[in-house]
């Protein structure tokens, strides 16, 4: 994997003549932007000075205007933002999100209007809840070593039953997050998922006994490793299986793999692959309009990101190929 | 009170039919795992022959230890009981190095495809022999953690259920690296 020292270099030496180009184009996006919030201001002031007038009587009736007004311009708001800076969030995306993957592994290919399937989604077997709407963005998908990978982010999400008596839609997220695929290095048939340990570690024994409840999940896996017990839960189709997968080193390198990631992380092993659900609420390759793009220490979290993700390959060790499975 | 009384009885003998059921459930997965790890351990000594058919072609020289190998193969084959299992399971392991070691001896042997796919097999059936050990030990901790533990004990001396023997082989004592 790239170091962050060779990341710098790539920066200066690549990046920055274009993120200098993207920087002016941000400044103007960051000008109208303000004269948008300005004009909202403006029009705000103007209404109070008109109702100021009129009496006292009148100021129940402004607010309310003051309130409705206060919405269509949250909407226009966010249309115009949105429509004015699709230009520029596209031509971010291919200069550093493109830039930085192929600069990690020129292997790769990133396309940001694409995303991890529905099926794939469904194969993990990690989230069992009926999906009703699934969408996702930037896909970067190739060949790393001996391994396929391809990751993305996705929201999944069902509707549940309205709780208000006009019968809107509500929607519950069953995972947003980044969702990252790759081809494991171990043949095997059965299944193994690997759910972050909430029951045992704020019920403890008793949570244990919820997790043997599980059973439309398979057999509750009792791994040797204390540590790797006290963050994970596992359930599998076959016992030996899964600890064929989840050998002493392996399990090490999922814990280390977790506490670089330093939040909860849903692992799943199914038809010789492995799933890796990265719960975020953080939109990860867009662009932050109120910072500047040609800092350095704004664009290396990016590259922070995106190396935490292809580096599982490395991370959990996908590109050895001493068994039977070569590719 | 006969009301009492029954449900009394009917209490205790649920108890004693639920510990039975428990022992007998624990001890069915320690034979399960443990006939799994049978057919594991007989793969690899089914793959040791063509190994040393393979090696042969080699390095006819290296007769002691090909000889060695195939005997250890033997043993384990013949082994019956867990730590006989366990005996033939170190020995097998050292005998495999040491055929991995003449084979660094011979550079057209190790690229050789044949030999280099039977010892990824061979890898392969290593770790999975690892894992269905893990399997037995864990499964065996479980039963004999009840047969040794109040009150379970004294139902386990009742129904007649003893401690089973670990699968004892640490992974230090295998060389064979483990990833």
């Amino acid at each position: 994997m790239k170091t962050t020292e060779e990341f710098e270099r790539f920066f200066y030496n690549h990046l920055l003549t274009d993120l200098a180009e993207l920087e002016k184009e941000r400044n103007r996006l960051r000008f109208w932007i303000i004269v948008i919030l300005l004009l909202g201001v403006l029009l705000a002031v103007v209404l109070l000075g008109l109702f100021g007038r009129s009496g006292q009587i009148m100021a129940s009736l402004f607010f309310l205007v003051l309130f409705m007004i206060g919405i269509g311009f949250f909407y226009i708001w966010n249309l115009l933002s949105k429509g004015i800076s699709k230009n520029f969030v596209y031509r971010f995306k291919r200069v550093v999100i493109d830039g930085i993957v192929r600069f990690i592994e020129p292997s790769l290919t990133y396309n940001p209007k694409s995303y991890i399937t529905w099926l794939d989604f469904q194969r993990s077997d990690l989230f069992r809840d009926r999906v009703d709407r699934y969408a996702g963005e930037d896909l970067v998908y190739g060949r790393f070593g001996e391994t396929e990978i391809r990751f993305s982010e996705i929201k999944a999400e069902k509707k549940v039953s309205s709780s208000n008596k006009k019968g809107e839609e509500r929607w519950q997220t069953i995972f947003k997050g980044t969702f990252l695929i790759a081809d494991f290095h171990k043949e095997f048939f059965g299944r193994t998922v690997i759910f972050p340990d909430f029951a045992e570690n704020v019920f403890g024994a008793l949570g244990q006994l919820f997790q043997g409840m599980r059973l439309n999940r398979g057999e509750l896996i009792k791994l040797e490793n204390p540590e790797f017990e006290k963050y994970f839960v596992v359930y599998g189709s076959d016992q030996i299986e899964s600890r064929y997968i989840l050998s002493p080193s392996f399990m090490e390198r999922l814990l280390t793999y977790r506490g670089k990631v330093g939040s909860p992380v849903f692992f799943s092993f199914a038809n010789s692959c492995i799933f890796v659900a990265i719960p975020t609420k953080r939109n990860l390759f867009e662009p932050d309009l109120l910072k500047n793009l040609t800092d350095f220490t704004h664009i290396k979290t990016y590259f922070d990101d995106l190396s935490l993700l292809i580096g599982v390959v490395e991370d959990l060790n996908l590109n050895t190929r001493i068994w039977s499975k070569q590719s | 009170m006969l009301i009492a009384l029954i449900l009394v009885i009917v209490g205790i003998a649920l108890m004693f039919i639920g510990v039975w059921n428990y022992f007998m459930r624990k001890k069915n997965q320690v034979y399960n795992v443990s006939a799994s790890l049978d057919a594991i351990l007989k793969k690899r000594y089914d793959l040791i022959p063509n190994l040393v058919q393979v090696v042969k072609g080699y390095a006819a020289y290296e007769q002691t230890v090909l000889e060695s190998i195939l005997s250890i193969r033997n043993e384990g084959e013949r082994a019956r009981t867990i730590p006989e299992k366990g005996l033939a399971d170190v020995k097998a392991v050292k005998g495999i190095n040491q055929l991995f070691a003449v084979a660094e001896r011979y550079p057209d042997l190790k690229a050789d495809k044949e030999f280099r796919f039977l010892q990824a097999s061979l890898n392969e059936v290593e770790e999975q022999i690892s894992a269905a050990r893990r399997a037995y030990n864990a499964s065996v901790q479980e039963i004999n953690t009840a047969v040794a533990v109040f009150p379970l004990n004294l139902f386990a001396k009742l129904y007649k259920v003893t401690a089973f023997p670990f699968f004892a082989l640490s992974d230090s004592e295998r060389k064979v690296p483990l990833f």
